[in-house]
């Protein structure tokens, strides 16, 4: 049976922060619904009404300020795959979120959704962590600013409280000179979840050798992070595929580490490995 | 055939298919979109356990919502509580026990769908768990749980003809491995819908999305207890079937509840439902032995195929012995042993799905031709010549093939692509290897070793229009489209003049179920026999109004003319008017029934179907080694169809072919008890498409309306063979288990991928 609540459109952020302030506890925030919107058809949804924040124009810019990207929580995958400006500083954030579900999908949902359901496979991600995203969250009482490696606690769960709101993401630009990639694994071309997925930044200073090199793997962890244990192999080192696969070798590791043996290792150690190995092939071996 | 017809050019034209604007344009009715003054909302209770005895049913708590009309159980049933195609081993609602997780268990009926889902969430239902078994070959053994009385085997198909264990001994080579195939849902666009309510006259009309009316008319008119013209069923515009919506769905709950409650009833499932409680495609294991000699001919075959067909029959029996008879595919084999057993298990219940049970065998059998074309050296393509069955051939089940068999003309089609593609194939990124693979199939047109005819009627109305009548139901394949195209040649007229009235039990006989590739070929047959009698009778009539010879007279756009003396005719409309002021009927019927007999128990030898067709396709792939993905590039498809009567609709048919061999080759697994719908199903999208190649064969057979024989199932057939063929190309490693997902395509390529690593890793 579906879920049943009461429905509400605030007009402006403050009123939309007022109303959580008064029920919080009993309202379940709704952007582009096509999360939210599962659980409400199997009934599984129980809150007393549903907060629509996704036609709030304080949560749908995307802008430069202060040296960092601001992306609004309701600007969908769609406006982040064609917008100039993420493109441009944030292009492996952009490429991800072209690869999310279908068009349908994409002119729905937004970053912010993504990022508060939480799920290990949220294509958006990845790419966030490797810009060194902070999630912005507001409440009527004040604001504050968490990294997304802190903000989201375990599959599904973050440490957003009743009353509280994502307005915005930072994240740091991309420097000229850095190559990106993101790569994913699905069991088909389009409205598929990711089975994992992988964003990486890299630099390659003038002698051939990484100086910078960002990694974060997708639904290999139960919460985000970035693979230092494979930057550590790669920095200071000229790219080559013997190195890669190291790197590769190191995440996988780190995955079983976090995770320990379970009947999908057989699948999963060797592909990330594979995926891993793709995303720094296509960071510093592909054209371009 | 010589009618004296001047060719309307009806047939082999791609005329559009009726009711495409109507769907276009949102305008088509479907079952769900039905709904009449007064309607109420029945649901289900379905079983949550695979096997269990009810001890206590208590519906009070329902009774008070709000809109609650009643609640149903087995002893509300007035007439016979059991149904099923073949084997009647269904409850519409369980007696005693239930038998798979989805079993119905009780009918609430309420004003609105909400109000009875909100009943039916409190009705309490106590159950005893039983012992339950989920692997047919476990449930054959003594100490299984029986799941029905009469035991757990549901049956037994064996094909037997000259030595076989013999033969293969003195094969030069022999190749033995194990196949299996999962389940899969059926995921027609169209949840299963249905609209039921009594009308003036006292009978109890059925509107529903089916394939098969007439069949649903009598096993409705039996759990209700009435006489069967007490039951009237019409079947809705449907958005697709593949089988599933061959047995009984919504039928009898929306029959049942609307005769209980004398108001109109509607029920739609939701796709969750659909995946739930409606039948899946029989997963298979197929353990396959086959020898051939060093010239490349197959000398024998031992098959053993053992079939779960979950708790209930449905088709089951059909799929015994069409994956028995198929199992050699389209292959001369001197020596033949099959056996298959199908079991009853506490899975969902298995039933036809396109091409009942032979895309499975074809896996198997077109995997074993690739085998053995390795270990002889021979290409993939010449083995499958050498062997192609040919006029004069016998058949595994000993009929002698005498005309239409198109395979080497398919072999042929695709053998240019065959060639390119194998050069073309280079590999442009490290990991991602490329891969070319063919197969091939066979498949018998209607159903097996049994009668299974069709009937039709075609009439001259007073107005002077030519109507069609035909129990034929049109699932979106076409078949209204194809029979009005075969009436117009027949009549000299243009399709669009020709009306219609299509599978209602009131206006129409029956055509036979819309399954087994049949409805063109038979109901086809049937509709010609038919426009032939009125034809003759038009004929007949024309001539003494004219004073002709019949000999000098045609049949054009509605009038009959005179060769000689082309300005006079007389019109259909006139002699439509003679001939009812001299009592003449205009309304004629067809019948047919093709020429096959039973399968001998024992040996499986006989002659199960009149005429089959033939396919090969071409696939391209490129798997990517790295993460197990494997991308469909291209798919040629020739197909023998003895005659396209309309080649765009046979396109079709192949390109919805392709997307599903495609689903089943890579991604569709129904795991029972976890798969609940779309979200976690995988069918094709667009995305996953690759380019097809549709090529149309026409080996005209000689049985066949205009020479037209069938398409529908093959179209499926050797598209998720042609796949392996290809992923086992790309990566010198086959995979033997159907679906070929991630992990066993990366499991398959591991060698490959070191390989590949190792020369990476080097010059450095
Ligand atoms: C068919 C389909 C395919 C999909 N494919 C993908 C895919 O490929 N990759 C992928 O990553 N995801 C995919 N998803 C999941 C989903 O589309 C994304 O997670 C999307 O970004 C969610 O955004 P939304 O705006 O629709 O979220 P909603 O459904 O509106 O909300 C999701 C959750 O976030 C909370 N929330 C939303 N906005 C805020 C806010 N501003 N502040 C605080 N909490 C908030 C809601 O309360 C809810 O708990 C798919 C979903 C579907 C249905």
């Amino acid at each position: 049976m579906r879920s049943r609540f009461r429905y509400y459109r605030p007009t402006s952020l403050s009123e939309a922060l007022d109303f959580l302030a008064l029920h919080g506890t009993d309202t379940a925030i709704v952007a582009g619904g096509t999360d939210l919107m599962i659980s409400a058809r199997s009934g599984d949804l129980q809150c007393k009404y549903v907060l629509d924040v996704s036609r709030l124009n304080e949560l749908r810019p995307v802008a430069m300020s202060d040296g960092l990207l601001a992306i609004g929580s309701a600007v969908t995958h769609a406006e982040i795959a064609a917008h100039p400006v993420t493109r441009d500083v944030a292009p492996v954030l952009a490429k991800a979120a072209s690869c999310v579900g279908s068009t349908q999908i994409r002119n729905m949902g937004t970053i912010g959704g993504n990022i508060a359901n939480a799920s290990p496979a949220a294509d958006t991600i990845p790419p966030l962590m490797v810009h060194n995203a902070k999630i912005v969250v507001k409440s009527a009482s004040g604001e504050r600013v968490e990294y997304l490696g802190d903000f989201v606690r375990g599959p599904y769960v973050t440490i957003l409280k009743p009353g509280e709101l994502i307005t915005h993401v930072l994240l740091e630009p991309m420097m000229s000179g850095y190559r990106h990639s993101f790569q994913r694994i699905a069991r088909r071309r389009a409205l598929s979840i990711a089975r994992m997925n992988v964003a990486a930044l890299g630099l390659v200073d003038g002698n051939g050798v990484i100086q910078d090199l960002r990694l974060s793997v997708g639904s290999v962890t139960p919460r985000p992070c970035r693979m230092t244990v494979a930057e550590d192999v790669l920095t200071s080192n000229k790219p080559d595929k013997k190195v890669f696969w190291e790197a590769a070798e190191k995440v996988s590791h780190e995955m079983v580490r976090w995770s320990g043996i379970r009947p999908t290792t057989e699948y999963k150690k060797p592909a990330v490995e594979g995926l891993v190995y793709r995303a720094l092939a296509d960071l510093f071996l592909s054209e371009g | 055939m010589s009618l004296g017809v001047v060719r309307s050019q009806a047939i082999g034209t791609s005329i559009e298919r009726r009711g495409t604007r109507a769907r276009l344009r949102g305008d088509t009715h479907f079952a769900a979109d039905l709904n009449i003054a007064g309607v109420v909302t029945a649901v289900v209770l379905r079983s949550d356990r695979p096997h269990a005895l009810i001890r206590e049913f208590d519906p009070a708590a329902a009774k008070s919502t709000p809109g609650y009309l009643g609640v149903f159980t087995w002893r509300d049933i007035p007439g016979r509580n059991r149904f099923g195609i073949i084997n009647k081993d269904q409850e519409l609602l369980v007696e005693r026990k239930v038998r798979c997780v989805g079993d119905p268990v009780a009918l609430v009926v309420a004003e609105t769908e909400e109000a009875a889902q909100r009943a039916l969430s409190k009705i309490r239902v106590v159950y005893e768990d039983l012992p339950a078994v989920f692997d047919p070959e476990e449930a054959l053994t003594d100490a299984a749980p029986r799941i029905h009385e009469k035991g757990n085997l549901l049956g037994r198909r064996v094909v037997r003809r000259g030595s076989p264990e013999e033969a293969l001994k003195h094969s030069d080579v022999v190749v033995e491995r194990t196949y299996t195939t999962s389940f899969v849902e059926h995921a027609y666009l169209e949840p299963d819908a249905g609209l039921a309510y009594i009308d003036h006259n006292d009978i109890l009309v059925v509107h529903a999305s089916t394939q098969n009316p007439h069949y649903d008319q009598k096993d409705v008119a039996d759990l209700l207890g009435l006489p069967e013209d007490r039951v009237r069923i019409i079947q809705e515009a449907t958005g697709g079937g593949f089988g599933s919506k061959l047995d009984l769905n919504v039928q009898g709950f929306v029959g049942l509840a609307a005769f209980l409650v004398q108001r109109p009833v509607r029920m739609v499932y939701s796709r969750e439902e659909a995946f739930l409680a409606t039948a899946k495609r029989h997963p298979l294991k197929i353990r396959y032995k086959s020898g051939a000699n060093r010239d490349g001919r197959l000398t024998a075959v031992d098959v053993t195929i053992i079939g779960d067909t979950g708790a209930y029959a449905s088709y089951g029996l059909a799929v015994t012995s069409r994956a028995a008879v198929h199992a050699t595919g389209p292959y001369e084999v001197p020596n033949v042993s099959v056996e298959a057993i199908f079991a009853y298990t506490n899975n969902p219940m298995a039933g036809a799905m396109r091409g009942f049970g032979v895309p499975q065998m074809a896996f198997a059998h077109e995997s074993q031709m690739d085998l053995l074309a390795a270990e002889l050296g021979l290409s993939p393509l010449e083995i499958r010549r050498r062997n192609a069955l040919r006029i004069g051939s016998q058949t595994a089940t000993g009929q002698y093939l005498t005309a239409s068999v198109g395979i080497g003309a398919t072999l042929d089609a695709v053998a240019s692509r065959w060639e390119e593609a194998r050069v073309e194939k280079q590999s442009t990124r490290a990991f991602v290897r490329r891969g070319v693979g063919i197969a091939s199939m066979i498949y018998g047109i209607g159903n097996t070793g049994m009668q299974n005819p069709s009937t039709a009627q075609v009439e001259l109305g007073r107005d002077g229009f030519v109507t069609l009548y035909s129990g034929a139901a049109d699932i979106g394949q076409g078949s209204s489209t194809v029979l009005v195209q075969i009436a117009a040649e027949a009549l000299g007229l243009k399709p669009d003049a020709i009306r219609s009235v299509i599978a209602d039990t009131a206006h129409t006989t029956s055509a036979g179920a819309t399954s087994a590739s049949r409805q063109t070929y038979i109901s086809g047959n049937a509709v010609l026999d038919a426009a032939t009698k009125l034809h003759n009778v038009i004929l007949t009539e024309a001539a003494m109004m004219l004073k002709a010879d019949r000999g000098d007279l045609e049949l054009r756009d509605g009038s009959v003319f005179l060769r000689s003396d082309p300005g006079k005719g007389v019109s259909f409309k006139d002699i439509a008017e003679r001939a009812s002021r001299t009592g003449l009927p205009l309304k004629w019927q067809g019948y047919f029934d093709p020429d096959t007999t039973p399968l001998d128990p024992e040996t499986g030898q006989g002659r199960p179907y009149a005429t089959y067709a033939f396919a090969t396709h071409v696939a391209e792939v490129e798997v990517d080694s790295l993460s197990g993905e494997v991308r469909v590039l291209k798919v040629t498809a020739a197909h023998d169809v003895g005659r396209a009567i309309n080649p765009l609709n046979v396109q079709g048919q192949i390109y919805s072919g392709v997307a599903m061999g495609l689903g089943l080759a890579l991604m569709e697994e129904f795991h029972p008890g976890v798969t609940e719908s779309l979200k976690d199903y995988h069918i094709a999208t667009a995305a996953d498409m690759p380019a097809v190649i549709p090529i149309i064969v026409e080996d005209p057979e000689p049985t066949g309306p205009f020479g037209a024989k069938g398409v529908g199932e093959p179209a499926l057939i050797p598209t998720a063979p042609a796949i392996a063929n290809a992923v086992a190309d790309a990566l010198s490693a086959r995979v033997y288990n159907l679906p070929m997902n991630l992990e066993r395509v990366l499991k398959a390529g591991i060698s490959v991928r070191s390989a590949e690593k190792e020369k990476s890793c080097q010059g450095y």
